[in-house]
């Protein structure tokens, strides 16, 4: 199964595949159109006033999408498990690319903020594409460890000093979304290469200390983060957004208003269309839109989940994990922050949002998970990998896997 | 490394998974509770935050003159408003504001810095200054058509017309007594909006529209107004006075063809107008009507058969009353006169005789009748009724003093209603300055100011007071207001104006009221000045400074309204 797999990896799914393939692209077909439409709904008035063309944003979403999905296609089809040989380089290019945008003339601000990289027709944020790279250099490094990485050091080396060095980077836009969650991504596939619990925690509790550290040193994040337990204290300025999203959610109330019929996109609601397009969902659909969007995403982490477990070798279980913990962190960000129980992040919602880059970029990342999908195991009871270590507790013979170091266990 | 044999990644992805879910679960709770237990505050939140209710004034209507002569109208202007959302640069923008609206750059700035989506940065701008911003192309800075209230003949009649607010409201004078028929009714504008203001597609929108106000008519004559200011502005400037009044009446009807007050102001720049030249002295200033009051005490002494006409007085310098003595204005003895020399000559002598023959009671009520002490009920803001003590609270003496008007106050109003009684036959008329509402806008026909008259005297008395006042004219104090071929009577009236601590020397308000017929009473006309400064020797009397003006502007109203000659001649 294995060997059939390495020989064909661009094996169709089939009706053998796992159900979660087409949960999966289902669900990420149907959150992407929806998406669409909503962006369309939620920027028309904006692209009126700003651009003189009510479709401005709707058109560059489109072609990102079609980018995207035949990303997604290829990717799904295609064995690309050859870039974990330029691992390295991609994260040393991504890391180039992040470097660029710090300075002048090639970045462009906006908000506050430098993001975006200008190449002529093509404008992209590099911090999107830093978290794959990060995720293929830690996929990379950890699924050579799984035997030492009880060892602090070895768990350590390089994955923290390449997301350090990244987070850095990212922090100096400043953008302490994507930061929080690559942090998060790296902690999650730290936590399913098998890192020790006790490590973890150290990890866990120093990452809070820095965050902590982060939002009280510059004002802005302080007020925006302190601003949501109680927004009503400056309902003007920074309790502005959150009220203005929680008044879309309310006016919503079971099924919404209508497509089309939100009154908070009109200029009242900043950011309608991209980082809270989930409070114009909620107006225009009500509860029902709203919970169809949790669940949608609660199926996709169960996929995603899934996925991993049933992945064929430990670096395809650790992209698994990688992607889809890139996928559900950004989510829970966004949706707690426009529900009011997180602080505002500027994260944008995955696949629904407007933003060219992340849409592509996330979607061709869905192709990978697809193509992992297409090989997985019909059931979860083992990984076909010589040197899985939960061999034992599976009790099962391990199928020997030619580019795997068969080692045994370390033993105390 | 025996706990992490337990720990496998089936149980790591698993808690994984659990994670996820436990984040969209509260997520999920967050949204229940925001879209249903709450839902209707954030709702009704929305609804006052977008739903804004506009007032939709009328049309606000014009007032003429009795001739139909443009007296207040409506021209457009805008509202210059802001949307400080829009405004990058409120410092520069409330600059280049600052000069073409006459405002400070830093109060304009306070403005563009508010957090909200609509302010007004100024209110009924003209349309050339709104023409010179729209020229910068400001961002953020827009424009609402309004109407403007405009006085085209500036200071004309300022007093009577009063003028109208920044949200055409009635704010003094025929503007604000008739409001309700000028402002028209209301309308309402009910508008789902943008932080700017601008309709939402789909949102609420009701409009209930204005109703428009009805024009006026007056009974003011623009003509005669015209000539009653310049005269009165010449006079007041001629003897450097505090100010005057002159007030032109139909005496039977109570039409008020003029009312002058100096001094004055212009209605198109009511917000620069000092309490001074807010008040009307035709209406609203009291003072001790002096020597003119003694018609008043004279038809009281005729009505009540109290004196003969023939009755000779023998008039000393002086009298004593209650122990203290009063004299005449000049202190020369009047000799002997029948009560039409005791009001020709203005003695007080005489005067305080006729009232002592009346007794206080039969007195006061003719003061009374007359309209001393209560309000004339005017249709202007700021009238006075000034103060008439009952006769319980006379003092000894006060029946020397206010039979020939001391120790009584009123207003040049009361005054000329008063000779235009006698003018009358007797039937005192009821002033005002509306002619007509014309309701044809509506539909309906026009209404019409119904006057009603009330008798004071007999016909007969008052054919001998008018032949009294006459001789005033013809052979007494007021020989400077006759005029050829027209019955003119009159009296003078000097008195002395009253400080805290009793009369201040020098301080005089002088009078003339008198009227003009020709066999049917045409013209009820009183001058008053306040406070005229000597100019040469010449003693300041109201015979040299108000009669000549009384005359002026009596030839003119003659002129102006075709009146035949004719009517009793000197006797």
């Amino acid at each position: 199964m294995a060997k059939r797999a390495a020989k064909q990896p661009a094996r169709r799914a089939t009706a053998e595949t796992g159900g979660s393939y087409y949960l999966l692209l289902g669900i990420v077909v149907a959150l992407s159109l929806f998406g669409v439409v909503m962006v369309f709904s939620a920027s028309h008035a904006t692209a009126l006033a700003d651009y003189g063309d009510s479709f401005y944003f709707i058109k560059k979403q489109l072609v990102w999408m079609i980018f995207g999905f035949v990303g997604m296609f290829i990717l799904a089809r295609t064995d690309w498990r050859f870039v974990r040989r330029y691992a390295v380089i991609l994260y040393v290019i991504t890391a180039g690319l992040l470097a660029m945008v710090l300075v002048t003339g090639y970045g462009i601000a906006a908000n506050g903020a430098s993001r975006w990289i200008d190449l002529g027709p093509v404008r992209f944020q590099p911090s999107e594409i830093a978290k794959f790279a990060l995720i293929l250099f830690a996929a990379t490094y950890l699924a050579k460890k799984r035997e030492s990485i009880g060892e602090w050091r070895e768990m350590a080396m390089p994955v923290l000093p390449a997301f350090g060095v990244m987070a850095i980077l990212i922090m100096l836009q400043p953008d302490l979304g994507t930061t929080l969650i690559a942090a998060g991504v790296i902690f999650i596939m730290l936590l399913v290469a098998g890192a020790r619990w006790r490590h973890l925690l150290a990890l866990g509790g120093s990452a809070v200390a820095a965050v902590a550290v982060l939002i009280a040193t510059e004002g802005y994040r302080l007020t925006r983060f302190t601003s949501f337990l109680n927004p009503w204290k400056d309902p003007q300025n920074s309790g502005f957004q959150i009220i203005q999203s929680l008044i879309a959610l309310g006016s919503g109330h079971w099924v919404g208003v209508g497509l089309g019929m939100s009154k908070q996109k009109f200029f009242y609601l900043p950011a309608a269309h991209t980082d809270f397009i989930l409070a114009i969902i909620g107006e225009e659909f009500g509860l029902l839109g709203t919970m169809a969007v949790v669940v949608a995403f609660g199926v996709l982490a169960y996929a995603g989940v899934k996925i991993a477990l049933r992945a064929t070798t430990h670096f395809d279980r650790l992209i698994a994990t990688g992607i889809t913990a890139m996928i559900m962190v950004q989510a829970i960000l966004n949706m707690g922050a426009v529900s009011g129980i997180l602080p505002i992040t500027g994260v944008p919602l995955p696949f629904v949002s407007y933003g060219g880059t992340s849409l592509s970029f996330t979607l061709a990342a869905v192709g990978v998970l697809l193509n992992i999908a297409s090989h997985e195991r019909k059931s979860n009871e083992g990984i076909i990998d010589a040197s899985d270590y939960f061999r034992g507790r599976n009790g099962r013979t391990p199928v020997p896997r030619a580019r795997s170091g068969r080692g045994t266990r370390a033993t105390s | 490394m025996a706990a992490r044999r337990k720990d496998s990644a089936q149980t790591r992805l698993f808690l994984l998974l659990i994670v996820f879910i436990a984040g969209l679960a509260a997520i999920s709770a967050r949204l229940v509770v925001v879209q249903s237990v709450e839902a209707k505050k954030f709702a009704a939140l929305a609804i006052g935050q977008r739903v804004r209710e506009v007032e939709l004034s009328g049309e606000r209507g014009n007032i003429y003159d009795r001739n139909g002569a443009e007296l207040a109208v409506n021209r457009d202007a805008a509202s210059v408003y802001a949307t400080p959302y829009y405004i990058d640069d409120p410092a520069t923008t409330a600059f280049k504001l600052a000069p073409i609206l006459g405002q400070k750059p830093s109060d304009i700035e306070a403005k563009l810095r508010e957090k909200t989506g609509f302010i007004y940065v100024a209110r009924q701008v003209d349309m050339d200054a709104v023409n010179e911003i729209k020229a910068l192309k400001l961002k953020g800075i827009n424009y609402l058509p309004e109407r403007k209230r405009y006085y085209p003949n500036g200071t004309l009649a300022a007093h009577a017309l009063g003028f109208a607010g920044i949200d055409n409201q009635g704010l003094a004078g025929v503007e604000s007594v008739y409001d309700n028929v000028l402002k028209g009714k209301a309308g309402k504008l009910l508008v789902e909006g943008d932080p700017a203001g601008a309709p939402i597609p789909g949102g609420i929108y009701s409009r209930q529209d204005a109703t428009e106000g009805d024009p006026v008519y007056l009974t003011i004559d623009k003509d005669i107004q015209y000539k009653a200011e310049v005269e009165l502005n010449k006079v007041v400037k001629d003897y450097s006075a505090q100010g005057g009044s002159i007030i032109v009446m139909n005496p039977k009807t109570g039409e008020i063809l003029a009312l002058a007050s100096a001094p004055g102001f212009d209605p198109n720049n009511y917000g620069s107008i000092t309490d001074l030249q807010l008040l009307d002295r035709a209406v609203g200033q009291v003072y001790e009507p002096g020597s003119t009051a003694k018609v008043i005490t004279a038809s009281a002494a005729l009505e009540e058969k109290a004196v003969g006409l023939d009755e000779v007085f023998s008039l000393p310098a002086e009298i004593t009353v209650a122990g203290q003595q009063f004299g005449e204005y000049d202190g020369e003895g009047k000799g002997d006169q029948t009560i039409s020399g005791i009001v020709a000559l203005s003695s007080n002598v005489g005067t305080i005789e006729l009232g002592q023959r009346l007794g206080k009671d039969r007195l006061y009520k003719y003061m009374t009748a007359f309209g001393l002490g209560s309000t004339t009920g005017v249709d202007l803001t700021g009238e006075e009724a000034g103060i008439l003590p009952e006769p319980d609270d006379w003092s000894d003496t006060s029946i020397a003093t206010i039979p020939y008007g001391q120790g009584v106050s009123g207003t040049t109003l009361q005054m000329v209603n008063v000779v235009a009684a006698i003018a009358n036959n007797g039937k005192k008329p009821q002033p005002h300055v509306l002619k007509r509402v014309d309701r044809s806008a509506h539909g309906r026909a026009s209404e019409t100011f119904k006057a009603k008259d009330s008798r004071v005297i007999s016909e007969e008395t008052a054919g001998r007071m008018q032949e009294i006042m006459i001789d005033t004219v013809e052979k007494g104090t007021g020989k400077n207001a006759r005029i050829a071929g027209y019955e003119v009577g009159g009296k003078t009236g000097t008195a002395q104006k009253s400080g805290p601590d009793g009369y201040v020397a020098g301080k005089l308000i002088v009078t003339f009221a008198g009227y003009v017929s020709n066999l049917d009473p045409q013209l009820a006309i009183i001058v008053s000045i306040d406070e005229p400064q000597a100019t040469g020797p010449q003693p300041l009397y109201a015979a040299t400074i108000a009669a000549p003006v009384f005359r002026d502007v009596a030839e003119f109203s003659i002129k102006r309204l075709k009146i035949a000659p004719g009517g009793r001649g000197p006797r």
